[in-house]
């Protein structure tokens, strides 16, 4: 796609893949301000949408999801990424790499980016970024980050939740 | 003593003494996007492991008109094939079909006969007053377990579809019928032959209401799925993804395609077809996006859902495939 023409599916879509996706999983949807009131009255298999963090700049920063599964042992921060034109997004990629392995507090990281509008380069750097751990120190290095495009997600959650 | 007659079958008849399927059923009711002006283009997609007769059991968790079924039963050798839909009416249709057949035949024989013995007029009466009937019968229909009532409901519906406007067969959120009538001078209610084929053919089938997971439960090895669902609307104003009363949204279509994705790491052999986005905008990557690790080919289709007869053009529809 030419740079500057948008694509009809938006970042929106990307979430509601996600959801739809695991709520087909047999995970609970709802919003972590509402679940970290009452926790007790949820169950264990969990999508919690607008989840808090303190970015590295220190101010508030939200993700998009935080995956809980007592099942499958995993707490998985979500973090979605559409760029449906070209702009300033895929110049946030660096400062969300960063924000992953300094600032947020879970240990396994998502990122799922999708779209036809970053830079030439700007995605293939962010993998390259988690794969080599780049910019990470003896502290933080056992951040596990994963990158994955929409088709890589599914087929993540179908051979996890099988 | 053995009468015998020259039989006015097609060419297809030499091949029956190998296939005993090859019959030369076709669908049943007219269906809006139906798939039959499409089967030459979807032989040239269909999985190398069909051609070779390696694929045993075949899956149509859409099957609506059922077009692909038909030419996949009759053409491939199969052995086993599971039909699924959400519509109660098309899927009691399919089960009377496959049982009761003989039963079907008599009570389209009679509304065949009363119907076309009207005048325009009375004609008009006679469909408008049966469709009120079908609607308000359906009540009375316990669509979960077969019964002798199935059959002159099943005929009833194949009275309407065969008479309605277009062969649009469509029902409204309420799960009412509501399609005005046609204008067919002679409209084909009754068409003995091809459902006696139909029936035939329907031995090898096992079919469901279902939802389209469903097949899920029951996949097997040696298994080539071809999804036909409800398609994505191409505009704003084509609002006729509803022919049911259930919806299938963009979050339908995603549920959709994760199964794909799921069956697709099975091993299965799969197909889906939809409508192509970039009709009306080139710019719309959905099913580029939502289907990027698989084939994606176009077809032509000549579509005529359009009350507008101008805007009935060419379009292209997509096939996805993981082969």
């Amino acid at each position: 796609m030419a740079k500057g023409k948008s694509a009809n599916i938006t970042g929106n879509q990307l979430e509601k893949a996600v959801q739809t996706v695991l709520l087909d999983k047999g995970f609970e949807i709802e919003m972590y301000r509402k679940w970290e009131k009452n926790p007790e009255n949820y169950g264990k298999e969990l999508l919690l949408k607008n989840v808090p963090f303190t970015t590295i700049y220190g101010h508030k920063g939200n993700t998009e999801f935080l995956l809980l599964s007592e099942k499958y042992n995993l707490r998985i921060r979500i973090e979605c990424k559409w760029q449906q034109s070209a702009g300033s997004v895929d110049e946030k990629l660096p400062y969300l790499y960063l924000n992953t392995i300094e600032a947020m507090p879970e240990k396994d990281i998502m990122i799922l980016i999708d779209g036809d509008g970053f830079k030439t380069g700007a995605k293939e750097w962010l993998r390259n970024a988690v794969k080599e751990k780049l910019y990470t120190t003896a502290e933080n290095n056992d951040t596990n980050v994963m990158v994955f495009s929409l088709a890589e997600f599914f087929t993540w959650a179908n051979n996890t939740f099988n | 003593m053995k009468v015998y007659e020259i039989s006015n079958r097609k060419s297809s008849s030499m091949n029956d003494l190998f296939y005993e399927y090859k019959l030369g059923a076709k669908p049943f009711l007219k269906w809006v996007g139906g798939k039959r002006q499409l089967l030459e283009q979807f032989e040239e997609l269909y999985p190398i492991e069909l051609k070779l007769k390696k694929i045993k059991n075949y899956y149509e968790p859409f099957v609506g008109g059922g077009a692909v079924f038909f030419d996949v039963a009759q053409n491939y050798e199969i052995e086993n094939a599971f039909l699924y839909d959400i519509n109660d009416e098309l899927i009691i249709s399919y089960k009377v079909i496959q049982k009761d057949v003989n039963k079907l035949i008599e009570f389209l024989y009679r509304y065949d006969k009363q119907y076309k013995k009207l005048n325009d007029e009375k004609r008009k009466e006679y469909y408008y007053e049966l469709r009120e009937n079908y609607n308000l019968q359906r009540f009375n229909i316990d669509y979960n377990k077969y019964s002798e009532n199935w059959i002159p409901r099943v005929a009833q519906t194949i009275f309407l579809n065969k008479t309605c406007f277009n062969g649009l067969f469509r029902f409204n959120s309420k799960g009412g019928f509501n399609s005005p009538m046609g204008r067919y001078k002679n409209p084909k209610i009754l068409d003995e032959q091809n459902l006696l084929n139909v029936s035939k053919l329907l031995e090898i089938a096992t079919i469901k209401k279902a939802d389209f997971r469903e097949v899920k439960n029951d996949v097997k090895n040696n298994s080539f799925i071809y999804f036909d669902p409800p398609y994505r609307p191409i505009s704003k104003t084509a609002s006729f993804t509803s022919y049911s009363k259930y919806n299938f949204q963009d979050d339908e279509q995603l549920q959709l395609a994760s199964l794909f994705y799921e069956l697709d790491q099975q091993g299965h052999k799969l197909m889906l077809s939809n409508s192509d986005p970039k009709n009306i905008n080139p710019e719309d990557d959905f099913f580029e996006t939502i289907y990027s690790a698989y084939n994606i080919t176009r077809v032509n289709a000549k579509r005529s859902i359009n009350s507008n007869g101008s805007k009935r053009n060419s379009i292209k529809e997509i096939v996805v495939t993981n082969y």
